[in-house]
C-alpha cells in the first residue's frame, strides 16, 4: 500500500533514457566543472556558447548540460567569481562530454577577500548563509548561538548554554536541521533540547527560510538549517587547521583540529578527521556569576571519500557528546517555587557564584552518533543516481536535584535510533527541465528509562518527491510535489506511572501531499525578484500526542492529546535580492497560514480561572496541547551599502507576527522586532597584517508587547540595545596565514533580559563577553 | 588494485557501523515506571501531650503518582485548647522496588541537614513549633509541638524543602519535594 505512489513517481526516472535524444540539431554538451587545484566541483558557474548566445549555470554538483546544438564547432566561455575566465573550442558531432577546470584568479583589492567558498545554486526561496569570515566570527559558539548572526534567525534559549534556532517565528519540530546531508533526529520536541551538532565541522551553514517541504521533508514548515562540511579535497599532501577560541565571560575554551589528505597517487581517495573540545565555566550576568552554568563537550568526525570519474562515494561518521549544567537558581520544584523566584527577579545570593567549572545537578548529558554512507554514479546520458543510508543514535539523560540515595541515577533517559535510506536521481535536462526525483524511508525507535514523559514508539515514514526547475533567459520556474506516509505505534501503560497498569499500543497513520511552486525573475542591474507558494504538513509529534507530566524547569503540567490531527501550512513569500554592486542585500516578506497549528495552552475552567493539577509538589498549572488556526506574517531584510572599497554599512531588520485566528490573540514565544546596524572599515594591507577590518554594531530588540501578561508567567521584559565590536586580521607565520580576531559582545555590560530566554524569569542575561579567536593552518598547502 | 580499494573502503564502513551499533545496551520491551523521587504517601501524627492514647493522624496519598487518579487528602481533627506533640510519621514511595527505596522518611532523617519542613496554618487557631535540629543546629521540622486554640476551621499547608548545600533555616533556597494542604478542624 505504501509502495504504490512511489512506483508512479519513479516511472519518469525509467523513461528518461528513452526520451532524450536523436534528430538533427539535437546534439548535447555536458560535463563537470572543477577547480584546477583541488578538483572540487564548482556549482553556480556560467557557461556560455559564444556562437548561439545560449548560457547555462552549473548545478549544485558542478555539472552542466547544453541541449539542442547542431553539429559543428562551438566556443564555450566559462566565467565564475574568483576564477579566471576560460574560453575553449569544442567540436560537436552528436553528444559530447567536456569536463572543464578553472584556475582561481589572484586575490585582488585591499581588504576585500575573495571567498574560496563558491556560491551555490540558490533555492528560489530566501536563504542566508554563514561562511568565510562570518562563520569564523562565530567559532566556539553552539549551533543555535552561531545562527543568530543570520538576519531573521533567532534562538529560543534555556539559560546560557541551550539555544534552538528560530526561523520565521518557528522552532523545534518545525525547523529541520541537516548535518552533512542527514536529517538530524534527536528529541527535538523539547525547547531545552539543543541541537546535537558541532558547528566546527561546517564549511558553511545555510538557513532556508520558510517552508521547504518538498526538498527536505514535509515538516520543514518553518525552515531548514543545512550544516555542510567543506568538500573533501582530492590532492596529495597532509594539511589542516587548528582553531582556538577563548571567551572571558564564562572562561570558555575551545579547541578544534582538522586534518585531511588524499593518500593515493591518483587522488581517487580522500580523508578528513576533525575533533573539537569545548569547556566553559559559570556564565556571568553584568554583576555576578550564575551558579552551575558550565559545560563540557567533545566531538569528533571522520570523512572518507572516493572519487573516480563517474563514481563518487563518501562515508561520514560523527560523535557529539556534551554535559550541560542547568542554572541552580532555575530549579523550581513547584508552582509556588517558580512564582517566588519570579517575584524575586534576581536569584538568591546562594545561587550567585564565582567563575568555576563545577557541574552539579541539575544537568543534561547528551550523546549523538551519526554514520552516513553515500554513493553516486553519473550516467552520462541520463543524470546522477545517488544512494544514501544513515544511522543515528541519540541518548539524552537528564539529572535533577535528588535525594542522596539517587545520586547515581538519571531522572529521564531518552534513547532514539533512526535509520534513513535515500535514493534520488538528478536527471539531465528533459524539455528544458532540470531536477530531481527521489524516495526516502525513515525508521525510528524510541525508548525511555526513569520517569515518564513520552512513551516508547516505533515509526516508519515513506516519502517520494519530484522537484523540477526550468529556466529561460531572465525567468526561472520551480515546481515540485511530495507524498509522505507515516505509520507510528506507541507502547505505554494506560497510567504510565503505575507498573500494574495494562499496556496499550495505539497506532497512527498519517499521509498527505506537499507541493511547491515558485518563480524568479532577473531584473536589470542584477536585481532578482522571487515569489514562492508552498504547502507542507506535519504529523503531531510524540510529545504532542502523549506527554503527561511536569517537564523540568517549566513547573507546568503538560498533557498531550492523542486525537490531534496533522498541521498543514500554506506559505507565501516574495523577495527581492542583489548580490553584486555597491548596494547588496535581500528583502523577504512572508505569510504562513497554519491550520491545526499545535501548541500548548493553559487550561481554564468554566469561570475563566486557571486549572491546577495536584501532585506531590502541590498544584501545577495545567497545560494541554490543542490545535488552532494560526497565521505567521513577517519580514526579514538585510541591506549593505559599500561607500568605498574600505567602508561599508549594513542594516538588518526582522519582524514576525503570529496570530491565533480562532481566539483572536497573539501566540506566545514569538521573537520581538529586531534592528541591527553595522559599520565596517577595512584597513589597507600592511607589511605584516592583511585583510584587517574593524566592525562596530548595535542591535536593538523591541519589547514583545503583543502578548497579554496573562498569557505568560511574567510580563514580557522591556526592550534593550546592545553594542558589539570586533577587529580581525591575518598575518603570515612561517609562510602560513594565521587568522586572529578579537570581539566584544555587550560592550557596555548592559543588564537585559531577552523574551525568548526561558530563564529570563530567574536572572538577567549575560554581561560583557570578550572573545579571542585564532585560526592556524598547517601542512603542505599554504 | 582499484577493486581492492573499494572493497577495503566498504569493509571499513561496515566495521564502523557494527562498532557503533554494538554500543547499544539491552532495552526493555515494556515501559517500566521508575520515578525515584516519587512520594506516594505522607502522614502526620499528632499526640495529645497530656494523654498518649489521644492520637490524631492525617494522611496524603496518591499511589499512582502524577496524573492518573487524583490524590486523597485527609482532614486533621484536633481538640480545642490542647497541646500536641506532632511528628512526620510516614513518607513513602510505595512504587519503589526495595524497602529502603520505599521508606523516604528514613533517608530524610539521615540527611536532615538537607531538608526543611515548613508548616503554614491558615484560618485555624493552631501554632506549630519545630523542635528538632540537624547537625548544623538548624531546625528540621520532622518533630515539634502543636498548640490548638479555640474551636476553628482552616487549613495546614505542609511543605518539604530539599536544600542540599544551601540550607540556612529559611524556606527560599532549594526546591520543593512535597507540598500539600490539609483541611483542619478544631472542635
Amino acid at each position: 500500500m505504501l509502495l504504490r505512489p512511489w512506483v508512479i513517481l519513479f516511472l519518469p526516472l525509467f523513461l528518461v533514457p528513452f526520451l532524450s535524444y536523436s534528430q538533427n540539431c539535437e546534439g548535447m554538451l555536458f560535463g563537470a566543472l572543477r577547480d584546477a587545484r583541488d578538483r572540487s566541483l564548482l556549482p553556480g558557474a556560467n557557461i556560455r556558447v559564444v556562437e548561439t548566445g545560449a548560457s547555462v549555470t552549473t548545478d549544485a554538483d558542478g555539472h552542466y548540460h547544453i541541449n539542442k546544438l547542431c553539429q559543428g564547432k562551438y566556443t564555450l566561455e566559462i566565467t565564475y567569481i574568483g576564477y579566471q575566465t576560460k574560453q575553449m573550442v569544442v567540436d560537436l558531432a552528436n553528444k559530447k562530454e567536456v569536463n572543464v577546470t578553472l584556475t582561481p584568479s589572484v586575490q585582488a583589492l585591499g581588504g576585500v577577500k575573495i571567498s574560496t567558498t563558491r556560491p551555490e545554486v540558490k533555492p528560489l526561496q530566501a536563504s542566508s548563509r554563514l561562511d568565510g569570515k562570518s562563520l569564523e566570527m562565530t567559532r566556539g559558539e553552539s549551533l543555535g548561538e552561531s545562527l543568530k548572526a543570520i538576519s531573521g534567525v533567532n534562538a529560543v534559549q534555556t539559560g546560557p548554554n541551550i539555544s534552538k534556532p528560530v526561523v520565521q517565528g518557528m522552532y523545534g519540530n518545525r525547523v529541520l536541521i541537516y548535518n552533512s546531508g542527514v536529517r538530524q533526529e534527536g528529541q527535538q520536541w523539547g525547547s531545552e533540547h539543543a541541537p546535537e551538532v558541532d558547528p566546527f565541522i561546517a564549511g558553511q551553514i545555510t538557513v532556508v527560510k520558510g517552508a521547504a517541504s518538498v526538498m527536505y521533508g514535509s515538516d520543514a514548515i518553518g525552515g531548514v538549517v543545512l550544516v555542510e562540511p567543506a568538500p573533501l579535497k582530492y590532492k596529495s599532501g597532509l594539511d589542516g587547521r587548528v582553531n582556538l577560541v577563548g571567551m572571558s565571560n564564562s572562561g570558555l575554551g575551545a579547541l578544534s583540529v582538522q586534518a585531511e589528505d588524499s593518500p593515493d597517487k591518483n587522488n581517487h581517495f580522500s580523508w578528513r578527521m576533525q575533533g573539537t573540545y569545548r569547556i566553559a565555566g559559570n556564565a556571568k550576568t553584568p554583576n555576578y556569576y550564575l551558579k552551575n552554568t558550565g559545560l563540557r563537550e567533545y566531538n569528533g568526525a571522520l570523512m572518507l571519500g572516493y572519487n573516480n570519474g563517474n563514481w563518487k562515494a563518501d562515508v561520514y561518521a560523527s560523535s557529539f557528546n556534551t554535559k550541560l549544567a542547568i542554572f541552580s537558581g532555575s530549579n523550581v520544584g513547584s508552582t509556588s517555587d517558580r512564582n517566588d523566584a519570579i517575584a524575586r527577579g534576581e536569584p538568591l545570593d546562594i545561587y550567585k557564584s564565582d567563575l568555576n567549572y563545577n557541574i552539579d545537578r541539575p544537568y543534561q548529558m547528551v550523546n549523538h552518533y551519526l554514520v552516513k554512507a553515500k554513493a553516486s554514479y553519473l550516467l552520462p546520458e541520463a543524470g546522477t543516481l545517488n544512494v544514501q543510508y544513515s544511522y543515528q543514535q541519540n541518548y539524552r539523560k537528564e539529572y535533577d536535584v535528588v535525594r542522596a540515595s539517587n545520586q547515581d541515577n538519571y531522572q529521564y533517559l531518552f534513547d532514539l535510533t533512526t535509520h534513513v535510506g535515500d535514493v534520488f536521481f538528478e536527471h539531465h535536462p528533459i524539455l528544458g527541465l532540470n531536477g530531481r526525483v527521489g524516495v526516502t524511508c525513515l525508521m525510528q525507535r524510541n525508548y525511555y528509562d526513569g520517569a515518564y514523559l513520552i512513551p516508547f514508539f516505533k515509526s516508519y515514514t515513506g516519502s517520494a518527491y519530484v522537484i523540477e526547475r526550468w529556466r529561460k533567459d531572465e525567468f526561472e520556474l520551480e515546481g515540485g510535489f511530495r507524498y509522505d506516509n507515516k505509520w507510528m505505534q506507541a507502547t505505554k501503560r494506560i497510567n504510565p506511572r503505575d507498573n500494574n497498569s495494562p499496556i496499550e499500543e495505539p497506532q497512527f497513520n498519517f499521509s498527505q501531499v506537499s507541493g511547491t511552486i515558485g518563480a524568479a525573475y532577473h531584473l536589470p542591474n542584477d536585481y532578482r525578484a522571487n515569489v514562492t507558494i508552498s504547502k507542507g504538513w506535519r504529523p503531531p509529534a510524540i510529545n504532542e500526542l502523549f506527554i503527561e507530566g511536569v517537564h523540568q524547569g517549566n513547573a507546568a503540567f503538560e498533557r498531550g492529546d492523542r486525537n490531534l490531527k496533522s498541521e498543514s501550512s500554506t506559505n507565501f513569500s516574495i523577495g527581492l535580492s542583489r548580490e553584486v554592486g555597491r548596494l547588496t542585500g535581500d528583502i523577504n516578506l512572508y505569510y504562513n497560514r497554519i491550520n491545526n497549528y499545535i501548541y500548548l495552552q493553559p487550561q481554564l475552567d468554566a469561570s475563566g480561572q486557571p486549572v491546577f493539577e495536584i501532585t506531590q509538589r502541590g498544584g501545577f498549572l495545567s497545560y494541554q496541547y490543542v490545535q488552532v488556526n494560526a497565521a505567521f506574517t513577517g519580514a526579514d531584510a538585510l541591506l549593505n551599502y559599500r561607500f568605498t572599497d574600505r567602508f561599508s554599512a549594513t542594516g538588518k531588520y526582522s519582524t514576525v507576527r503570529a496570530y491565533d485566528v480562532g481566539r483572536d490573540q497573539h501566540l506566545v514565544y514569538i521573537p520581538a522586532d529586531r534592528y541591527t546596524g553595522i559599520v565596517s572599515y577595512g584597513l589597507p594591507d600592511g607589511k605584516t597584517f592583511r585583510s584587517t577590518s574593524i566592525d562596530l554594531s548595535a542591535t536593538h530588540v523591541a519589547r514583545q508587547s503583543r502578548v497579554a501578561d496573562s498569557q505568560d508567567f511574567a510580563p514580557a521584559p522591556v526592550g534593550y540595545t546592545l553594542l558589539d565590536a570586533a577587529v580581525s586580521t591575518a598575518f603570515p607565520v612561517h609562510g602560513y596565514k594565521w587568522g586572529v580576531s578579537l570581539s566584544v559582545n555587550n560592550l557596555l555590560n548592559n543588564e537585559y533580559r531577552d523574551y525568548l530566554n526561558r530563564f529570563r524569569y530567574y536572572s538577567p542575561d549575560l554581561g560583557r563577553n570578550v572573545s579571542l579567536r585564532l585560526q592556524i593552518p598547517f601542512g603542505k598547502w599554504r | 588494485m582499484l577493486k581492492n580499494n573499494v572493497k577495503l573502503g566498504m569493509m571499513g564502513t561496515v566495521a564502523l557501523m557494527l562498532a557503533l551499533s554494538a554500543c547499544k545496551k539491552n532495552k526493555e520491551v515494556v515501559p517500566q515506571a521508575d520515578e525515584n523521587e516519587l512520594i506516594t504517601k505522607v502522614s502526620l501524627k499528632f499526640t495529645n501531650a497530656a494523654n498518649a492514647a489521644d492520637v490524631a493522624t492525617v494522611t496524603w496519598s496518591d499511589p499512582d503518582g502524577e496524573g492518573g487518579v487524583a490524590a486523597t487528602i485527609g482532614t486533621l481533627n484536633l481538640k480545642p485548647n490542647v497541646n500536641y506533640n506532632y511528628e512526620v510519621a510516614e513518607v513513602l514511595n510505595e512504587t519503589a522496588k526495595t524497602d529502603a527505596g520505599k521508606n523516604i522518611l528514613g533517608e530524610i532523617e539521615e540527611e536532615a541537614d538537607e531538608y526543611l519542613w515548613v508548616y503554614k496554618p491558615t484560618g485555624v487557631n493552631l501554632t506549630l513549633t519545630r523542635t528538632d535540629k540537624d547537625k548544623n543546629n538548624i531546625v528540621i521540622g520532622i518533630k515539634g509541638t502543636a498548640a490548638a486554640g479555640v474551636a476553628s476551621t482552616g487549613t495546614l499547608h505542609v511543605i518539604l524543602r530539599h536544600q542540599p548545600g544551601v540550607k540556612d533555616g529559611s524556606e527560599a533556597p532549594g526546591s520543593t519535594d512535597f507540598d500539600a494542604t490539609f483541611p483542619v478542624k478544631i472542635q
